[in-house]
This record gives structure tokens, C-alpha cells and sequence, in this order.
């Protein structure tokens, strides 16, 4: 069963890529599409159970549950890739040029990361986010500050490996600039593990921005965003558990999609 | 070997320094004024003199790099400061809240293992057949989901419908099961896969058909050669795992309401008690730095062949 199952997904990498991009491009339009007004405060019809009116029923303020999960959608979506491009760009930039040169840059620099790398992400995440007070913004500051790292350790490793390469040393000798060299021509021999690494890890930002936002870190509470949703449901779990368990069954499918997508990106560009 | 250790050791000196520095800074990043939070958290009006007065008294009228090495020579000397909110001692604090938590994260640690050790050794056995199929689905499955779901998911399941368990915890070993079997789900889900890798590789290794054609057992085979083979790559995952049990218990002590370093880390930082906040992220990131040198550590002595640590 799961060896059909596997096979099945090993031959349709494109369905899985049209699925990522259909969830992302979802997101961005069903977040401005929703049934009903996602921050609309109502009187009436509170608590109601799920039904035909309310696919996912509605929450403790009579806003409509799927709304505010598709609203949400954009926000957890696209800020944990974002985050993950951000950290993935600066951390392979550093990793490069640790690399490439070697000597006081690369000491300082993964002395730098080595310290980074000694605290326990989420802690120090908190930390960051709590100081730093809630919101979107600071909260990806936080989860940016812990994350960069692992990138720059792999650039480096690997250009290391490119750095001793023939074309190298012939690029080098038709007299390339360093930075050409750099990004021209190491760059893209590396760029699959990166890409492939950056892929595994849009679900884990977004487990990261969900987690804060769930302790009261991250998104504010009126704007809709899946952790602080589950966040507010948790208070709900006996009367109207669907406030809570409705946005985290989404999450949980779009980060298998994701995950999915990414052990196939990494079957397909290791190979 | 233990000049090799020794080195270690020196190595870790500056990442320590680092480590201190970035613990420090963590105030100055923070807005606010920290003679003015612990002016109000003592109930005084925070007047321009009472304020003057204060700053002086904290040191915080001295240049940045004064009052970065006081404070380092003070911690070195075991004092963390003393907490805004109530003025107990911040080593008293966190020696109090943290068997709580160490208790939560070894037990959360052991049904790991109990759970993904024989999980992952027999779907590497049985590879290909229905039931490596089924706990392969179920660990991917397990992978997505982030503690707070599962924590979320396990409450509604035990406490609300089944009722099995008070919702409102009791402190004893009851109000310890969920939250350890929280952190314990989310993390077996990646043991048992890369257990099961490992354990695959290994078994497809010619020594593997050398001791089956020898007729020694297969209870032997896998406990005395594949598991003690396995063995490196399961403390390093148990030692990256540490750290995101460490961090996991923020959250899953908020969930389930249970005191210790988590939920301490958390009112401080609703409180705004910074010497307390510094001193959670020092010692839990220190922690975390002597788990992973023991892990190290300990190559040596389950692969000889690692001799450079």
C-alpha cells in the first residue's frame, strides 16, 4: 500500500508541484474571496456546529470558521515562504563567501553561526519574539535569526567541495572576478541542496510562525492566522471544538503537501 | 583522545562568550526602559528621580561594554540577578522549575525510544509489506504535525471525550502522561524513519548473509551487530532532540497548564522580567551545548573508528 503509494507520487512529481502551486496561488486569492467577512463581529449564531451554512461552523465571535482558515491561509502560506527565502538567500550568501575565502572571514563568520547554532531554536525565537513584542513582522525576525544558519553550514561545506574543482582554477586563471566565480560558477553546482534543504523547510517555518503565533507572539489576535486560531479554540475544546480542530487539520494538509513535495524534489535532484 | 577533548573544551570558550553577549544584548533589542518596568513591577510611580535613582542603582547609567562585563562577571560568579516581579533569586527560580521539566523531557525521551527503536528495526525487517506501509503513512503523517495539534488533538481525545483524564491537571504521574506522550509523538515519527534507514542499510551489508550462513541467530543479529551499529546515528538524533524538547515544553506546558522552565520562560517574558528571561536562555542554551559535547563524547566509545572529535 504505501509502496503503491509511493511509487505512484515517484512518478507524479509534477501533480505534487501543481498542487503546491495551486495551494499557493489558493491562498492568495481565497484570502480576499471568502464566503463571509473573516473579522466581521456578529450577535447572533455563535458556537454553531458545522453545517450546511457553515461548512466549518462558526467561533465564539459568529465569524465563519472556513473564512477565517482561508483568510489565515495567506498569512501562515506566504510568510513561511517568504521567511524561508529570506534565510535560505542570506545564509547560502554567507555560507559561499565563508567558503570561497576561507581564512579570518570564514573563522569570525562560523564563529559567528556556531553560536547561533548553540541555542535551542524555539527558545531563543521566543525570547527574540516576546522583547520584541507580538506581531507578524518581529515574529519572523525571531524564527529568521535561528534559521539562516543551517544554509550558511551547508553552502560552506559544499563550496569547499566545488572550490578545489578544475573549472575553478580555469575560471580563475581567464581571470573571473571573485564574485563571478562565487555566484556564476559554484553557485549553481550547489544550488540543488539548497533548494531541495529550503523545500523540506517551508513546513517547518510554518510550524515555527504557527507556534508563536499560538503562545501569543506572532499574528495579532483579531487578524485571522491558523496558530493563533487554534490558540483561541483551545478555550472552546469542549463546546465548539471545531474552532480548533478545523484550522489544524488544514495546516496539518497543506504541510504534508509541502513535505511530500519536498522528499520528491530531493529524490529527483539527487538522483 | 582526551587531549582531543581538551581541545573541545577550549573550542567552546568563545561560542560561550558569544552565547553570553547574545543573552545580554537580548534587553537592548527589548523596547522599554528596564529601571522604569521594575520601578512599576515594584508598584512605585516612576517618577524622574525614583527613575535617576534606579538607573544608578542597576548600573544602567554606565557605557555598554561596563555593564555587559559586570554582568558576566557576576553570572560567572553565580548570580544571576535577582527577578523584577518578586525579587526571589533567578538561580532559585530555575533550580525550581526545572525537575519538572527534566522530568517531563526524559520521560517524553524514553517512550521515544521504546516506541521507535522496535517500530523502525521491524519495518526494516518486514520492508515492502503492508505493515512497513501503514507505520510509514502514519511517521510521514506524524512529521507534519506540530506539537501544539498533537497537544491540542490529545486533550480533545482523553480529556474531553473520553474523559480518561482530569482536564485540569493533578501534578502527579496522570497530569504527566499527555504532555509527554505530546512531545513523545511528534518525535518517534522521525526516529521510527530514521531508524528504519539506518537499520535497512545496515541489514543489506555483507557481514548481515556472512553471520545468517554462520547460524548465528537472527535475536542475535539485530541486537548485538545492527542495533549496536545503529547506535551513532541515534545519539545524534537524540542529541539534536534535546534542544527541540527544550524548546517543545514552552509550548506543550502551556497547553496542559504545567509548571516549569516553559512556563516561567513565558511569564517572564509577559512580565517583562529580564534578568529572569536572560537567565532561562543561559541555561537552557547551556545546557543544550553540554548535551551535545557528551553526545560527541560518546562517538568514541560506540565507534572506536571516530577518533576525531
Amino acid at each position: 500500500m504505501y509502496n503503491n503509494f509511493n511509487r505512484k507520487f515517484a512518478k507524479d512529481f509534477w501533480l505534487l508541484f501543481a498542487a503546491v502551486i495551486l495551494i499557493i496561488v489558493l491562498s492568495f486569492i481565497c484570502g480576499s474571496f471568502t464566503p463571509y467577512d473573516p473579522h466581521a463581529l456578529k450577535t447572533g449564531g455563535l458556537l454553531e456546529p458545522p453545517g450546511i451554512k457553515h461548512i466549518f461552523g462558526t467561533d465564539d465571535h459568529g465569524r465563519d470558521v472556513l473564512s477565517r482558515v482561508l483568510a489565515g491561509s495567506r498569512t501562515s502560506i506566504l510568510s513561511s515562504i517568504i521567511l524561508v527565502l529570506l534565510s535560505c538567500t542570506f545564509g547560502t550568501a554567507l555560507g559561499v563567501i565563508c567558503g570561497y575565502f576561507g581564512g579570518l572571514i570564514d573563522i569570525i563568520l562560523m564563529r559567528i553561526n556556531d553560536i547561533f547554532l548553540a541555542f535551542p531554536g524555539m527558545i531563543l525565537a521566543v525570547a527574540i519574539a516576546g522583547l520584541l513584542g507580538g506581531g507578524l513582522f518581529n515574529a519572523l525576525i525571531a524564527i529568521f535569526v535561528t534559521s539562516w544558519t543551517q544554509y550558511a553550514r551547508l553552502a560552506r561545506s559544499q563550496t569547499m567541495v566545488q572550490k578545489e574543482e578544475a573549472f575553478v582554477h580555469a575560471a580563475k586563471l581567464s581571470g573571473c572576478s571573485d564574485i563571478n566565480i562565487m555566484f556564476v560558477h559554484i553557485l549553481p553546482n550547489i544550488i540543488s541542496t539548497l533548494i531541495v534543504t529550503a523545500a523540506m523547510n517551508v513546513s517547518v517555518a510554518m510550524m515555527g510562525i504557527a507556534g508563536l503565533s499560538f503562545l501569543g507572539f506572532g499574528v495579532k489576535i483579531p487578524h485571522a492566522e491558523w496558530g493563533s486560531m487554534i490558540s483561541e479554540g483551545k478555550k472552546y475544546l469542549q463546546t465548539a471544538p471545531w474552532m480548533a480542530l478545523a484550522p489544524a487539520g488544514v495546516m496539518v494538509f497543506v504541510m504534508i503537501i509541502f513535505n511530500l513535495f519536498g522528499e520528491k524534489l530531493r529524490d529527483i535532484l539527487a538522483a | 583522545m582526551y587531549r582531543k577533548i581538551c581541545r573541545r573544551l577550549l573550542y567552546f570558550i568563545p561560542v560561550l562568550i558569544g552565547i553570553s553577549f547574545i543573552s545580554f544584548c537580548l534587553i537592548y533589542l527589548a523596547p522599554g526602559d528596564p529601571a522604569e518596568v521594575r520601578l512599576t513591577a515594584a508598584g512605585v510611580n516612576p517618577s524622574a528621580s525614583a527613575l535617576a535613582d534606579m538607573r544608578v542603582k542597576m548600573g544602567l547609567d554606565r557605557p555598554f561594554f561596563m555593564q555587559y562585563f559586570n554582568w558576566l562577571s557576576s553570572v560567572l560568579r553565580g548570580d544571576m540577578g535577582r527577578s523584577y516581579a518578586n525579587d526571589m533569586k533567578v538561580m532559585d527560580i530555575i533550580l525550581g522549575a526545572l525537575p519538572s521539566t527534566l522530568v517531563m523531557a526524559a520521560s517524553a525521551m524514553i517512550i521515544t525510544i521504546c516506541i521507535s527503536i522496535p517500530l523502525g528495526i521491524y519495518t526494516a525487517l518486514h520492508r515492502g509489506k503492508n505493515v512497513d506501509a501503514v507505520i510509514g503513512c502514519i511517521s510521514f503523517t506524524g512529521i507534519a504535525l506540530p506539537n501544539f495539534i498533537v497537544g491540542i488533538a490529545l486533550l480533545y481525545i482523553f480529556s474531553y471525550r473520553l474523559k480518561l483524564i482530569p482536564i485540569l491537571n493533578s501534578g502527579g504521574i496522570k497530569g504527566m502522561i499527555l504532555p509527554a506522550c505530546t512531545l513523545a509523538i511528534t518525535m518517534s515519527s522521525k526516529y521510527i524513519r530514521q531508524i528504519r534507514a539506518a537499520a535497512v542499510d545496515e541489514l543489506s551489508k555483507p557481514y548481515i548473509s556472512g553471520l545468517r550462513s554462520r547460524g548465528i541467530s537472527e535475536f542475535d543479529i539485530l541486537f548485538k551487530n545492527v542495533l549496536k551499529n545503529i547506535m551513532v546515528m541515534l545519539i545524534t538524533i537524540t542529541g539534536i532532540s534535546i534542544g527541540s524538547l527544550l524548546g517543545g515544553t514552552v509550548v506543550v506546558e502551556s497547553i496542559f497548564n504545567r509548571p516549569g522552565i516553559g512556563t516561567k520562560m513565558l511569564s517572564a517574558i509577559g512580565a517583562r522580567d529580564y534578568p529572569l528571561i536572560q537567565g532561562l536562555v543561559l541555561w537552557i542554551t547551556l545546557v543544550f551545548m553540554l548535551v551535545n559535547l557528551i553526545t560527541d563524547i560518546s562517538y568514541t566509545w560506540f565507534n572506536p573508528k571516530i577518533r576525531n572529535i
